[in-house]
């Protein structure tokens, strides 16, 4: 019984990776594979002994048994007859590296991820490979490591990913992280311009991506840094009408410090109530919950409203609705 | 001298020594060889057990060797009264439930593995190392098991939009799981992992017990007419009660009885509750970015800009006093009694009060065991009722206690001010919560049997067998813990004292004699100008540690990112998933009217969204935390260089 459930689990699992992985499964140098989702791709029910091997080395690195996922990957990458099964084998084997984190492997898997991008570049991974490449360069295990040089190598990888792979996630991710490289420097008034320029650049073509909750509101913290409240909070509410916004504590955070310039800095008492009152709808669970309730009937006072009436939007607080 | 030693050296010729030495040695070797035996029985009856149980285990019912059946293996450490025996219960009961209706056979055994709090850690690492640990694992909350938890289990946050099936015919049917919780299931949300990993149980909140027969007595002898109530509600009425307890025990019982049963852990739990009350107000003075908090760099802004003086700020003062009026009604000695000793305390009926978690209802409850009536009550906050003709001294009060009285309501006065506002629980998240093993044989039936215990009803007799708060809604709990259900009006913490290693150890130590002393012998502004002393000294390089670690926990979500990544890679995330038809065919499912083809969509779309929104969850909470940490780095070491590390003057 236990065994029939187990192989039924397997079963399924295998049944939807061959989904995934059928609809990945594209000509090398089809210029579609790096544009277009892969789920978009007709399923494939049929799996080779090689991407029947790569399910099973996904198996073993999903309960973390590493040996037997490097044999089943390795398996993979003899036995493939494409370039994206060997891709997505040789990922797999980076990735082991990467996740055990022990001594110098996760630079050694740095390497394997952008010598994967290089030899596969038209595969599904090579994107994947290479934002986890510069992460890794970016970000050592061990601050003091973080040197000036890793970060200029880890910039050149991202704008590979920016120039190779538009409209892919990753392309996102990327710009965020490069234009974090620079407004990280608070303190430099340059690199504030130069990451601002960055986001603002790449939001002007995608406004909604994967990362553009967080472009938002780095955007609206390099203006609150300038002293620019209304443009501060202008950026903010645009990622705090983002899909990509987490809940809980980041949002009744995000939506606080709106309210909060919106009562204090910009003396918008009516908008200042409008996002109190988000937090107590939205994040009811939040320590927040009555200090907003509070702060509501106070802006309505100021306001010389009556209670009850900011329940509404302004423009700019709706999604899509600030500039 | 042994008695052998003794005929030794009586013995007269060597002959004699010598055969008495033989004697000696004979008798040593026979004790040796008694010893031997005695050893060996033990250790082959400790064999025999051993073998015994191993064999129970694997061939027994629901053991190892049953391969046919699906055993499902929980660890936990609530050891406390009646946990142990009320999961065991459960499991029966499931197990039941999920008999084969034709062939009467079990198809699902459970089993428990209590392990002490003690040894918990060291025992969770190992089995997970070793690939022996069992299905599901109780998960301590924060960030302390961030490692392993990224490591060794499995995010739930698809199967938590899936609604509980042992829900059906009540309210929650058709309710995604994550909605059936009080909490929306936050407690088993990891914010810097961005994903739901823990399935809680129950819910807990931190109350004042009182001996109601005990303090119904006292109040009657010490305010006869007053009208002060058992279960007090505000400061004035709580110092009476205590004055009250205080003069019966000096009067009626030798002074054996404390107003409230002391301990260092129980004047935590007073700390927790009246220090965030006080220093609510300095939000309002050092949150300069309006984020709702206050960091290390407002706070250093805030000292050596003179903003705020440790000497004179009043919220700080009034933090320290109130805790200082409260602990003065514990026993003497209480910083070096430990937890157990306290609630020894109440539960004989030595002390009156006890300030402690809802997990600590149900084994005070068993043991009090109807000896007296037991009620509950919330942290009681300053009201106006100082100034009514009902406060004062007990009747017959000597010149020291209505010296103190007085005293006293001069400070109420100031109290009113500062603690009117209870702290928030809307934050309080369910605990108790199991994290599902990534290498768990078992993950379908794991998860069904922790849909059965978060049922309505199921969670509803468990936790009233473990005296404790649901956390399912609409589970009612027992009726003496109504109190203890999270309270969401009121303020939440501004800033604690402690700020790093040096400035904890520092405020420990000066804390702990400031606290247990007489304000003569101690009086509070020695105590603050110390502590501001050793802050100033310490403040940047205990910064520099916060810095440090905050850089590691970054690389931590960094880890949870990457294999993100690696489940987007694997879906083919299509970032251009419109949420809207997954909203529909949620409300479809909700209403029951799903077709197949469209459950299968369905789970499909809701797979892609859930990564799609974990990545993006993940991207927006380390840029925000690189972020700030950058911004408070460059603001600390600004303000370093202004002023070389000294704090204002006045300080």
């Amino acid at each position: 019984m236990t065994d029939r459930c187990v192989y039924r689990a397997l079963g399924a699992a295998a049944c939807v990776l061959a989904v995934t992985l059928g609809a990945t499964a594209q000509p090398a140098d089809s210029p579609e594979a790096t544009t277009r989702p892969a789920t978009t791709q007709p399923a494939e029910p049929k799996r080779t002994p090689a991407e029947r091997a790569l399910d099973d080395g996904w198996k073993m690195v999903r309960i973390s048994v590493w040996e037997l996922a490097q044999q089943s990957f390795n398996k993979a990458i003899q036995q493939a007859q494409s370039d994206e099964v060997r891709a997505q084998g040789e990922f797999g084997l980076a990735y082991i590296l990467h996740m055990t984190d022990a001594g110098d492997n996760a630079d050694q898997a740095a390497a394997q991820y952008g010598q994967l991008a290089e030899k596969y570049p038209s595969t599904s991974p090579a994107p994947y490979a290479l934002v986890m490449q510069a992460r890794i360069l970016e970000m050592p295990k061990i601050e003091k490591d973080r040197t000036a040089g890793r970060i200029q190598q880890a910039r050149q990888v991202y704008q590979q990913v920016r120039d190779n792979y538009p409209g892919h996630a990753m392309a996102d991710e990327a710009s965020l992280r490069l234009a974090m490289t620079y407004l990280e420097n608070v303190g430099s008034q340059e690199d504030q311009k130069t990451g601002a320029r960055i986001l603002t650049d790449y939001l002007a073509d995608r406004p909604r991506n994967i990362a553009s909750a967080a472009m938002y509101y780095m955007l609206g913290q390099v203006w609150q840094r300038r002293g620019d409240w209304a443009k501060a909070v202008q950026y903010w509410s645009k990622s705090a009408t983002d899909p990509g916004l987490p809940g809980g504590t980041e949002r009744a955070r995000l939506y606080y410090m709106i309210a909060h310039a919106l009562e204090h800095e910009i003396e918008d008492f009516r908008r200042a109530a409008y996002w109190y009152g988000r937090i107590v709808i939205d994040t009811p669970r939040d320590a927040k919950y009555y200090v907003a309730k509070q702060a509501i009937f106070r802006c309505e006072e100021k306001a010389d409203l009556p209670r009850g009436s900011t329940t509404r939007p302004a423009d700019g607080d709706t999604p899509g609705g600030a500039e | 001298m042994s008695k052998d030693t003794d005929r030794l050296a009586a013995a007269e010729t060597l002959e004699e020594k010598e055969q008495l030495q033989q004697e000696i040695s004979a008798k040593k070797q026979k004790g040796q060889a008694v010893r031997n035996g005695v050893g060996m029985f033990v250790l082959l009856g400790a064999f025999i057990w051993s073998a015994g149980h191993v064999a129970y285990l694997t061939w027994g019912p629901g053991g190892a060797a049953e391969t046919d059946k699906t055993v499902v293996r929980f660890a936990h450490w609530q050891l406390e009264g009646g946990i142990v025996d009320a999961m065991n219960r459960a499991c029966r009961d499931y197990e039941e439930l999920k008999r084969d209706p034709k062939t009467g056979e079990k198809t699902v055994y459970v089993k428990q593995i209590p392990i002490p709090e003690r040894g918990y850690d060291q025992w969770v690492r190992t089995q997970l190392i070793g690939r022996t640990a069992p299905d599901l694992i109780e998960m301590p909350g924060g960030t302390r098991w961030q490692n392993i938890i990224v490591r060794y289990f499995v995010p739930i946050t698809e199967r938590i939009e899936e609604p509980n099936p042992y829900n059906r015919g009540t309210k929650l049917e058709g309710l995604p799981w994550r909605e059936t919780y009080i909490d929306n299931m936050q407690g088993g949300y990891y914010d810097s992992l961005q994903d739901y990993y823990g399935m809680p149980l129950s819910v807990f909140t931190v109350r004042c017990y009182g001996n109601r027969d005990l303090i119904a007595k006292a109040v009657a002898y010490a305010y006869p007419d007053r009208g002060v109530p058992v279960k007090p509600r505000t400061l004035a009425e709580f110092f009476m009660v205590c004055e009250a307890i205080d003069k019966y025990s000096q009067d009626q019982a030798d002074g054996t009885l404390f107003p409230i049963a002391g301990a260092d852990y129980i004047a935590d739990q007073f700390y927790n509750k009246y220090w965030k009350m006080a220093s609510w107000g300095l939000m309002e003075k050092l949150d300069t970015n309006g984020d709702g908090a206050i960091d290390m760099a407002e706070r250093l802004e805030g000292v050596f800009s003179g903003k705020v003086t440790y000497r004179e700020d009043e919220n700080i003062r009034v933090g320290h006093r109130v805790l200082k009026d409260i602990t003065r009604y514990f026993n003497p000695g209480f910083m070096s009694a430990k937890r157990d000793e306290a609630v020894l305390d109440f539960v004989q009926g030595n002390a009156a009060m006890i300030a402690t978690g809802s997990w600590e209802a149900g084994s005070l409850l068993k043991s009090i065991g109807g000896e007296f009536d037991v009620i509950i009550f919330d942290f009681p906050i300053a009201g106006m009722d100082y100034t009514d003709e009902h406060f004062g001294p007990p009747a017959g009060s000597d010149s020291d206690r209505m010296a103190r009285m007085e005293e006293l309501q001069g400070r109420l006065e100031t109290y009113s001010r500062f603690i009117n506002k209870r702290e928030s629980e809307a934050g309080v998240n369910a605990g108790f919560p199991f994290g599902l093993v990534k290498f768990s044989k078992n993950k379908d039936a794991a998860i069904d049997f922790m849909h059965y215990l978060t049922s309505r009803k199921v969670n509803e007799r468990l936790n009233s067998e473990f005296s404790w708060f649901p956390a399912i809604r609409g589970a009612v709990p027992d009726d003496i813990l109504a109190d203890f259900e999270p309270q969401v009006e009121g303020i939440y913490n501004a800033m604690g004292m402690k700020t790093g290693d040096s400035a904890n150890l520092a405020y420990d130590n000066l804390y702990e004699k400031y606290i247990s002393t007489s304000e003569d012998e101690y009086p509070y502004q020695k105590f603050i100008d110390e502590f501001s002393r050793r802050f100033r000294e310490s403040a940047f390089k205990d910064y520099q540690r916060n810095y440090e670690n905050a850089y590691n926990r970054l690389y931590q979500s960094e880890m949870s990112l990457a294999q993100a990544r690696a489940r987007g890679m694997l879906a083919g995330i299509d970032p251009t998933i419109d949420p809207e038809p997954v909203e529909q065919l949620k409300a479809k499912r909700r209403a029951g009217t799903l077709t197949d083809a469209e459950r299968t969509r369905l789970k499909k779309l809701e797979s892609e969204l859930s990564i799609q929104r974990n990545i993006s969850s993940l991207l927006f909470g380390q840029a925000r935390r690189t972020d700030s940490r950058q911004e408070e780095h460059h603001r600390i070491m600004k303000l370093k260089a202004e002023h070389g590390g000294k704090e204002s003057q006045g300080q």
